[in-house]
């Protein structure tokens, strides 16, 4: 019922007002009749026309009625025949406002769809890509793939695992999960910093950057995930941190959004023993550089990065 | 904590302790650094009297930090450095029939502390029984756990601070821990070993005199 | 500056006196004490907690008899077997006191260090003197410490694991103890109403250690 067109609904309303109406008249015709005729000889005449006049308008509603509904076709909603058309038959509608919040949420995914059909023809024509989705497959793929978030639990151990395994020698990476499917990442880079990150599924949801003498868990033993760091150094690694999240960001192909976040992290490992690759110093502002490169993964200073390019 | 440089910054002819201590705050201070109280770093020396059976007469450090308040270093001249509770001074005087403290030697540099970003600086004024014996700076950088990480880094503070020529020196100790994590204990290795360099141009020039 | 140890001794809050009341208790009732105090003391509602320290004694003895060897207890809990926890402990000579005094009485200090302990000792010229295993239970009531413990021989010397140890008697030492800065001598009647409640269980008594040795 959705998808009517406004002017299908226009339709409808004009349909209903007739329907109203011929009723109305019928009634009538009925009421004239149960009413009885008195003096029939003297007004015979008078009373035969109104009578054919009432039938006469019955007549023109009802094929009006019949060719406006013509018009209308069969109702989409009732073939649909999920569970919300029940909700519409259920004579309580008037008191909850189920129905209409539910036909509002789908007025919204639709314009949703809409836009977002437009938006990736945008995207399309754009040199930039930030994932290997071939044009033209998009929407489909779309559907088929599992959202990046509701991987199962065992998807996403086996890449951990893989990971604990490949990097052991540079990193230390620790899974807990402290709240059921959630994993938390604990990653020591050599004895240079610590960093967390909290999955939900495949995607990386939050992310902080420690030093190598602190911890991630509170007085009470868990996991702290919120606390930042008491250095200034990587309280701004942490926004570059999660930064690079957003650009290693790839729903089809979760991942590698993992694998090659990691991957850059590892960088870091020589955070206070390079010199900035723009301005050859070590320190700028009392900062050692903090970023680095999302491709080149070369050191930067902050402010030498926004000149660089 | 982090890792920790102690250099010995020279006084120059003409000048008194006091004008270069004021000369080097001023440029900390320039820097944007942000004056966080007072610190302290004090030494003490007990020698081995001779009755010790089958032991070479030893020496004993006993040094203590304002940073590090509830803790005491012991360091052995053979470089062995205990880190104990404060407490560890009430040991030191049970064994004062077998070490001896030295009348004296009590050596401490004692002066300002800065904080910049994640980098601490303190500058101290050296004496040895209310005798000025020179000027020591401080420069830690707290983030850092590996010494050889961060040497250069380090260099380069010194050098916008101190200058080139006192950013050269480096402590033939920290040579030889580049790899480890650092801990306070080998600060305290550093200050004792310029405390004993102060001690011997002490006695050099003693000696120049008589 | 003044250094933390002596302003601590001035106002007289640095811990350097223990008192102390010893006693013992056969291994076969050893079970029934300790129901009892983990009823008596803090934190009823926990299993009483159990500790294991591997105790090495060293001593500094000089070239001549008049200077009077000292003693350093160097101790490690085994427990956590990858991370020690290593203290000094020194023990003066205790006191027995008169009648009015409830307590043994000696000068303690107790002196958390690092790791290297034993290294720096032996380079200060101390000498291993002999070494054991404590293993039991540990109960506390306000800054009051009882330990019911047994104590074992090493067999292999330095390398304190289960197989190379032998208990020395068939009964565990039972120890209550403060350690409190000078001067608060009215721990002693605290510590003498607890052993009361004790009693007949096991009897703690001040233990004249000076003619223990002498036998």
């Amino acid at each position: 019922m959705a998808n009517q067109t406004p002017n299908q609904i226009e339709q409808l309303h004009k349909a209903l007002k007739l329907t109203q109406r011929l009723r109305s008249n019928v009634t009538q015709v009925f009421q004239k009749l149960s009413d009885g005729f008195e003096d029939v000889e003297k007004k015979d005449k008078y009373l035969l026309n109104d009578l054919h006049k009432t039938l006469s308008s019955v007549n023109t509603d009802l094929s009006d009625l019949e060719a406006g509904s013509s018009t209308l076709g069969p109702l989409t909603a009732a073939s649909n025949s999920t569970n919300s058309t029940l909700i519409c038959v259920d004579p309580i509608i008037d008191k909850t406002s189920t129905y209409t919040q539910l036909i509002h949420t789908y007025k919204w995914t639709d314009k949703m769809k809409e836009q977002a059909s437009y938006a990736s023809n945008l995207l399309k024509e754009n040199q930039f890509k930030r994932t290997p989705i071939q044009s033209g497959t998009f929407t489909k793929r779309l559907r088929r793939s599992q959202p990046a978030c509701c991987y199962p639990q065992s998807n996403v151990d086996v890449l951990l695992n893989s990971l604990i395994h490949q990097y052991r020698d540079t990193m230390h990476i620790s899974v807990v999960r402290p709240l059921g499917s959630s994993a938390v990442v604990m990653i020591v880079l050599g004895k240079t910093l610590k960093a967390l990150l909290v999955l939900r599924g495949m995607v990386i949801e939050w992310v902080k950057v420690k030093g190598y003498t602190e911890d991630f868990h509170g007085e009470d033993g868990k996991v702290d995930i919120w606390s930042s760091s008491r250095y200034q150094v990587f309280q701004k690694i942490t926004q570059h941190v999660t930064a690079a999240t957003l650009h290693y960001y790839a729903p089809e192909m979760p991942d590698i959004a993992i694998k090659s976040l990691i991957i850059w992290l590892q960088s870091y490992s020589t955070l206070f023993s390079t010199p900035c690759q723009k301005c050859g110093q070590f320190l700028q502002n009392g900062l050692p550089p903090t970023w680095r490169d999302l491709r080149t993964k070369k050191a930067y200073h902050e402010r030498c990065k926004l000149m660089e390019k | 904590m982090g890792v920790v440089c102690v250099y010995f910054y020279p006084v120059p002819e003409g000048k008194s302790g006091q004008q270069v201590v004021d000369g080097i705050q001023k440029q900390i201070e320039l820097l944007g650094a942000v004056k966080t109280g007072n610190f302290c770093v004090d030494c003490e020396t007990f020698q081995a009297g001779s009755g010790i059976q089958n032991t070479p007469q030893r020496q004993v450090n006993i040094l203590h930090s304002s940073e590090q308040p509830a803790s005491c270093f012991a360091i052995l001249d053979t470089g062995t450095c205990l880190v104990a509770d404060a407490l560890f001074d009430g040991l030191m005087q049970k064994l004062k029939h077998y070490y001896q403290q030295r009348k004296g030697s009590k050596i401490e540099s004692k002066g300002q502390r800065y904080e910049y970003g994640d980098f601490i600086f303190k500058v101290g004024s050296v004496s040895q029984a209310s005798n000025f014996k020179g000027i020591l700076v401080e420069i830690e950088y707290c983030p850092c756990v590996v010494a050889g990480d961060c040497m250069n880094l380090m260099k380069e503070m010194s050098q916008s601070l101190l200058g080139s020529a006192v950013a050269e020196q480096q402590s033939s100790f920290l040579k030889t821990k580049t790899d480890m994590i650092y801990t306070p204990a080998d600060t305290m290795s550093q200050y004792l070993e310029h405390f004993n360099n102060f001690k011997k141009a002490t006695s050099v020039n003693q000696a120049m005199n008589r | 500056m003044e250094n933390t140890f002596s302003v601590g001794l001035k106002n007289n809050i640095a811990p350097q006196q223990e008192y102390l009341l010893q006693g013992s208790i056969v291994d076969l009732h050893r079970d029934v004490l300790l129901h009892r105090l983990r009823g008596l003391c803090d934190n009823a509602d926990k299993q009483p907690e159990t500790f294991s320290d591997h105790e090495m004694v060293f001593v500094l003895r000089g070239a001549t008899a008049q200077q009077n060897p000292v003693l350093f207890r160097v101790r490690r809990s085994l427990d956590p077997p990858d991370d020690p926890s290593w203290h000094i402990r020194y023990l003066g000579t205790s006191e027995i006191g008169d009648k009015n005094r409830h307590t043994l009485v000696r000068a303690c200090f107790d002196v958390a260090c690092s790791n290297n302990v034993v290294k720096f000792l032996n380079e200060m010229g101390f000498r291993s003197d002999h070494e054991y295993c404590v293993k039991g239970y540990f109960f506390h009531k306000g800054r009051m410490k009882v330990t019911v413990s047994k104590i074992y021989r090493m067999v292999q010397t330095g390398t304190p694991d289960g197989n190379t140890q032998e208990a020395m008697t068939q009964s565990s030492l039972v120890e209550l103890s403060v350690v409190a800065p000078a001067g608060q001598e009215q721990i002693a009647d605290d510590m003498k109403n607890f052993a009361e409640q004790l009693k007949p269980l096991v009897q703690l008594e001040k233990v004249d250690q000076k003619r223990l040795s002498v036998q």
